[in-house]
């Protein structure tokens, strides 16, 4: 039975469709990057065939740092952020807190990059965080995080647009909870065989239903990421500090109001890195220490979560005493059922909380809400087969399904092309924007809506296919290499693009790419299902 | 991992139950597989769930998720596939 009257079905069902036909490409852009993005630090660590360290910071750091904040301007040596990226270069910043050239608070400092094991300093960098050079070694895994987090959108403008996304994947969701009548009792309803149409709305249906409370789940939280900060935070500020969103970060990280500056001699970091590991069962993955070499230096270690739990930990240690002093709260001093949600937030949209496993499970059911939105689209079109400014549109939906992915394997490919050279950052996004356009350029070229699919198929098979054999033919470290070192990330990585490569090649060269032509449809067909 | 894997498989034993029984996926297909087996929505649902029950009062809120996600994405793929390939 309908939750609503036949009218406001009606309403819904319009509200529906049009609001996934004017966005729905949008959303699969932002999706099938966020379902990469899943997989980021594996990206990372794939790219630069595997980090130096399994385990980052738990490797002698002390003396190092220690020698190093010796070397930076004391007054960088207010606060030190410490943590690795995939290859297992460790970035250590001492800095202090400034507004930047935009006129935006941000942190001012000296920047270190420490390679693996040795310690060897491979960058001294000094200025604003976010003026700093881009980390060459992360340049393909940060390119893919940020095309999902802002499309590579100025800030704030890009949030908005991804925040965009999740409110209509909340509003498809919705909408389509209330105009399914028969959710349950269709949930084990293959696509029925009767007509095409019908089967492309069974197999939209079926998989919409499906995915349903991840779908909310994960449109929800990628909603309040972008929105949170960019908008949520400045209201936040202007309600109640006056506008001082220093003041307010201040208040809800619970900064205390008095610190004693008398210097002091930190205790030993490696012993509370070491601390951390014992007490969690994982190892920290992100240090925050403030007021370094003060009476009230405070040494912050966030680990991953331990195995029941989804939330990471922040252990914070007395810098001086080496004291552990308890588990701070993400948000304020005290535990709250605030804090936990916003804890949760994270790696409900990351699915980052149970290592591998979840990660793989949170990608396909980020492949599933793209299959959604594609065989959503496709339907629309497919019940406007008469109409001609409709069908010449319904190439978009190759162009774009298949063209983000094959920009984002290009970039791969200009990654792996110029990191050996020192210019990945550079030709990472210039190989997805030249794969982009070689996509938009068939779209245009070819007219035909099956061929289009069948051939971009095989181009992103073919891209996907050499990624490995290019990784290693650029330097890369072979199986041998990687099986001897134990690091197998690089491996798994491999086989999963090769063998999506000859899938999608094989999809390309034998199979009925998903689309139809106007001509293949019945009139039967087209009547088959009431039109939107 | 071993938590989301017991659970998983027998969400999805359960699912595999409620394809077999469910009416109109053999009625579309005019099946008669299942007319062997007892026919109780109300058993396999409960049986569908147990495991996510039995998670989330063993504090495992980690495989509970995972499990839930992975049951989702797996059911999808038994039910979109036809009875007779099923």
């Amino acid at each position: 039975m309908s939750m609503v009257d036949k009218a406001t079905s009606k309403r819904l069902l319009a509200v529906h469709g049009w609001s996934g036909v004017i966005l729905g490409l949008f959303l699969y852009v932002v999706v099938v990057t966020g379902a990469v993005a899943v997989m980021s630090h594996e990206i990372g660590e794939w790219s630069v065939s595997g980090a130096g360290t399994e385990a980052p910071l738990n490797q002698p750091l002390d003396a190092r740092i220690r020698q190093l904040a010796e070397t930076v301007d004391p007054k960088y040596r207010e606060d030190v952020s410490i943590f690795p990226n995939a290859a297992g270069t460790i970035q250590l910043f001492f800095h202090t807190h400034g507004t930047n050239s935009a006129g935006k608070p941000d942190d001012l400092g000296v920047r270190f990059m420490l390679a693996p094991k040795t310690l060897e300093v491979l960058a001294r960098d000094e200025g604003y965080g976010t003026e700093l050079p881009d980390d060459p070694q992360s340049a393909l895994d940060y390119f893919l995080s940020i095309l999902h987090i802002s499309l590579h959108a100025p800030d704030p403008v890009g949030l908005y647009l991804t925040g965009l996304a999740g409110f209509v994947m909340l509003a498809a969701v919705i909408s389509g909870i209330i105009l399914h009548k028969h959710l349950l009792r269709d949930l084990f309803v293959s696509p029925r065989l009767s007509s095409r149409l019908l089967n492309r709305r069974d197999r939209h249906i079926l998989a919409g239903s499906w995915s349903l409370p991840f779908g909310f789940l994960l449109a929800f939280t990628g909603t309040f990421f972008s929105f949170a900060g960019a908008i949520g935070l400045p209201i936040v500020a202007m309600v109640s500090f006056g506008g001082d969103q220093v003041k307010m970060l201040e208040t809800l990280v619970g900064v205390p109001a008095s610190v004693n500056k008398a210097p002091a001699v930190m205790a030993n970091l490696d012993t509370m890195f070491a601390d951390a590991s014992r007490r969690t069962g994982t190892k920290p993955e992100f240090v925050s220490i403030a007021h370094w070499g003060t009476a009230d230096a405070k040494v912050q270690v966030t680990t991953g979560p331990v195995e029941s739990e989804i939330k990471y930990n922040n252990l914070v240690f007395h810098g001086i005493s080496g004291q552990f002093e308890g588990v701070k709260p993400d948000l304020g001093t005290k535990p709250s059922l605030g804090n936990d949600i916003f804890g949760w937030m994270g790696p409900l949209h990351f699915g980052n909380f149970g290592g591998l496993l979840s990660k793989f499970v949170w990608v396909m059911l980020g492949l599933v809400t793209c299959y959604v939105t594609l065989t959503g689209l496709r339907l629309w079109v497919e019940r406007r087969a008469d109409d001609p400014v409709w069908q010449k549109l319904s190439r978009a939906i190759p162009t774009v399904g298949y063209g983000v992915p094959i920009g984002m394997a290009a970039s791969a490919v200009g990654f792996l092309v110029s990191f050996p050279k020192g210019d990945a950052v550079g030709w990472t996004a210039g190989g997805f924007l030249v794969g982009c356009a070689v996509a938009l350029l068939l779209g245009f070229v070819i007219g035909d809506r099956d061929r289009l699919g069948r051939i971009m198929s095989v181009l992103l098979g073919a891209l996907l296919v050499s990624l490995p054999f290019l990784r290693i033919s650029m330097g890369g470290a072979g199986w041998v290499d990687l099986s001897a070192t134990l690091r197998f990330v690089p491996i798994m990585l491999d086989v999963i693009l090769f063998a999506g490569g000859v899938f999608a090649i094989a999809a390309g060269l034998r199979w009925q790419v998903p689309g139809l032509r106007a001509s293949q449809l019945s009139v039967r067909e087209t009547t088959a299902v009431p039109a939107e | 991992m071993v938590y989301s894997a017991g659970a998983l498989a027998v969400t999805l034993l359960a699912m595999v139950y409620l394809g077999l029984i469910d009416p109109k996926r053999g009625r579309v297909f005019a099946t008669s597989t299942s007319k062997w087996l007892p026919h109780s929505r109300f058993a396999g649902w409960a049986l569908v769930l147990l495991p996510g029950v039995a998670l989330i009062l063993a504090g495992q809120l980690s495989a509970f998720l995972i499990w839930f996600g992975a049951a989702t994405v797996a059911s999808w793929g038994m039910a979109v596939r036809p009875p007779r390939r099923f």
